[in-house]
């Protein structure tokens, strides 16, 4: 074996890792077949190296792969994301020059896409937003509002205690019309005027018979003279409840829990009684029908949802129907037409106004 | 190796992939995940730093697909790749172990009459009683000792049948280089081999 040359040996090792050229191999196998060397030097590396093969081929796991290309997406992708932002970059860049010779068209619809995108998001947030700000309000109104008669209450207490136990009252002729507030005659007609001496004596602030649910009242702009000097409400926008009917045969009797004193403005004769309306400024009120729809109208104070309502037991409360008591408390019974003078028809009638 | 899609070359296969091309990164990897797994999980012998390796293998083809000239063959680049970071890889954990990286320059270039010379020095009486499993042990164990830039030649040359252009080209170094750094694998594997199947035969 060795007298086997170098280069020989050389081969061999080459054509046992085949490796070499063509020619190296083809001699290679020439001198294994014919020279015993050769073959025994063959022999031998197999024979040492053999026991490599005992390490076997292990294919590679599936989820190895998987993750690899899952590896490789991502860096694809982070790699696009950050090429787009470098194009959108040097495009914002060379379309900087006015008149640079970008197209306006494709800038004009990039930018209404953009308008309509910002305004798509402010309409939704204001969709979500607005309701729920003004569900917010109006709850906020309502509880204001019990407040108020929570007040009108504590003044009623305190006129009640100053006068014998009697509420206030003024005389009134049945049949006068309840709705003429702000009328500030001799005479007293309007169903705000026994209220106005709770206001005019100080027991409830002018403030407390507005509703904070309603838009159209006037803030309180008189001193306590000028307060004093009135016979009424200065004007309908001065309050916006409606009233028991009181006279002074009826202060004294027994108030009680079923005793209905206000309640937020009366929906039925609120038309009647506004600007161009059919009451509005004349002395001789006309009749009105009372439709299907003003039956069953709630006070517009809490946008037609319900009204507050303030009992004889000081306690008020926010109803969703304007029957208490097996009684409208908006109209009087067995009435359907109505010229603005129409008193009870009993004791047990509930009717506030106007 | 394992083609799924033969109509597509590598070189068209990189070139989508250069582009991004996903389902190009799918048949790369499935073409060449087994051998480029054979090899490390030999070269390493440590599972989690095989798949450590084997993902960074990819990527970095990913990253360094604009320098490949598409007109060479793809697997002696990824092996390229695959050398460079598992040797960076085992560097990482062989820094208190007690092989050198260094051990090869002790031992110097082996040449032919020296790999003759181990070869035919005594032989080695197979013994029966050594279960398949004790012999791949001894032989993982061996490997596993092996200074580095032996194990990759020795494993890219018996169980990749790389040509030695190709070993010279990955491994970096010149034809010549890769010829005796063989040849000392090859005496530096046998001696081991043989001195604990003598030492176990001849207790």
């Amino acid at each position: 074996m060795n007298s086997l040359s170098k280069e020989e040996k050389d081969i061999i090792l080459d054509f046992y890792f085949r490796c070499g050229s063509a020619e190296r191999i083809n001699q290679a196998r020439d001198m294994i077949a014919s020279d015993p060397r050769a073959a025994d030097l063959y022999a031998s590396l197999e024979n040492s190296l053999k026991s490599l093969d005992s390490i076997k081929y292990e294919p590679c796991p599936d989820n190895l792969a998987e993750l690899t290309v899952a590896r490789l997406r991502m860096a694809a992708s982070s790699e696009q994301a950050r090429l787009e932002s470098l194009l959108a970059e040097e495009q914002r860049r060379t379309q900087q020059p006015i008149g640079s010779g970008v197209t306006t068209k494709r800038s004009f619809w990039h930018n209404i896409a953009e308008v309509a995108a910002v305004a798509a998001v402010f309409l939704v947030v204001i969709g979500v937003y607005f309701p729920a700000t003004s569900s917010m309000r109006q709850i906020a109104w309502r509880n204001k509002c019990s407040t108020n008669m929570a007040s009108v209450s504590a003044g009623l207490g305190g006129y009640a205690n100053d006068h014998n136990g009697a509420l206030p009252a003024v005389d009134m002729n049945p049949g006068s019309p309840w709705w003429k507030v702000g009328n500030q005659g001799k005479e007293n007609q309007s169903n705000t005027r026994h209220v106005w001496l709770l206001v005019k004596d100080g027991y409830v602030n002018l403030d407390d018979f507005i509703c904070p649910g309603r838009k159209d009242t006037q803030a309180n702009q008189f001193d306590t003279a000028k307060t004093a000097s009135l016979c009424d409400f200065p004007n309908r926008q001065a309050m916006s409840y409606s009233f028991k009917f009181m006279s002074n045969k009826t202060a004294k009797k027994n108030i009680g829990s079923k005793t209905v004193l206000l309640s937020d403005l009366n929906p039925v004769f609120e038309e009647a009684l506004s600007n161009g309306g059919l009451w509005y400024n004349t002395n001789n009120a006309a009749r009105i029908l009372i439709s299907e729809q003003l039956l069953k109208m709630m006070s517009t104070n809490h946008n037609n949802k319900g009204q507050n309502v303030l009992l004889g037991d000081g306690s008020s409360s926010f109803k969703k129907s304007r029957v208490m008591f097996g009684d409208d408390i908006f109209t009087v019974k067995g009435k359907s037409v109505y010229s603005g003078c129409e008193v009870p028809s009993d004791n047990q009638d509930i009717f506030l106004a106007p | 190796m394992v083609s799924t899609r033969d109509d597509q070359s590598d070189g068209e296969l990189l070139a989508l992939y250069k582009k991004g091309d996903q389902e190009a990164f799918k048949e790369i990897v499935s073409r060449y995940k087994n051998p480029l797994y054979g090899f490390l999980r030999r070269f390493l012998n440590q599972q989690d730093l095989v798949e450590d390796v084997f993902q960074d293998t990819f990527l970095q083809l990913y990253i360094s697909k604009d320098s490949f000239d598409q007109g060479r063959p793809l697997r002696p680049w990824l092996f390229t790749i695959a050398a460079n970071k598992a040797k960076d890889a085992l560097r990482k954990i062989q820094r208190h172990s007690t092989v050198s990286l260094g051990a090869i320059a002790d031992t110097g270039d082996a040449t032919v009459d020296d790999v003759v010379n181990i070869l035919t020095s005594y032989e080695i009486t197979p013994d029966q009683e050594v279960s398949e499993d004790e012999t791949r042990a001894q032989v993982r164990e061996i490997i596993a000792q092996m200074p580095e830039n032996l194990k990759a030649i020795l494993i890219l040359a018996y169980f990749e049948q790389f040509s030695y252009k190709q070993m010279a080209e990955i491994l970096s170094i010149p034809i010549g280089t890769v010829k005796s750094r063989l040849h000392t694998a090859v005496v530096h594997f046998t001696r081991k081999w043989k001195s604990i199947n003598r030492s176990s035969d001849n207790p």
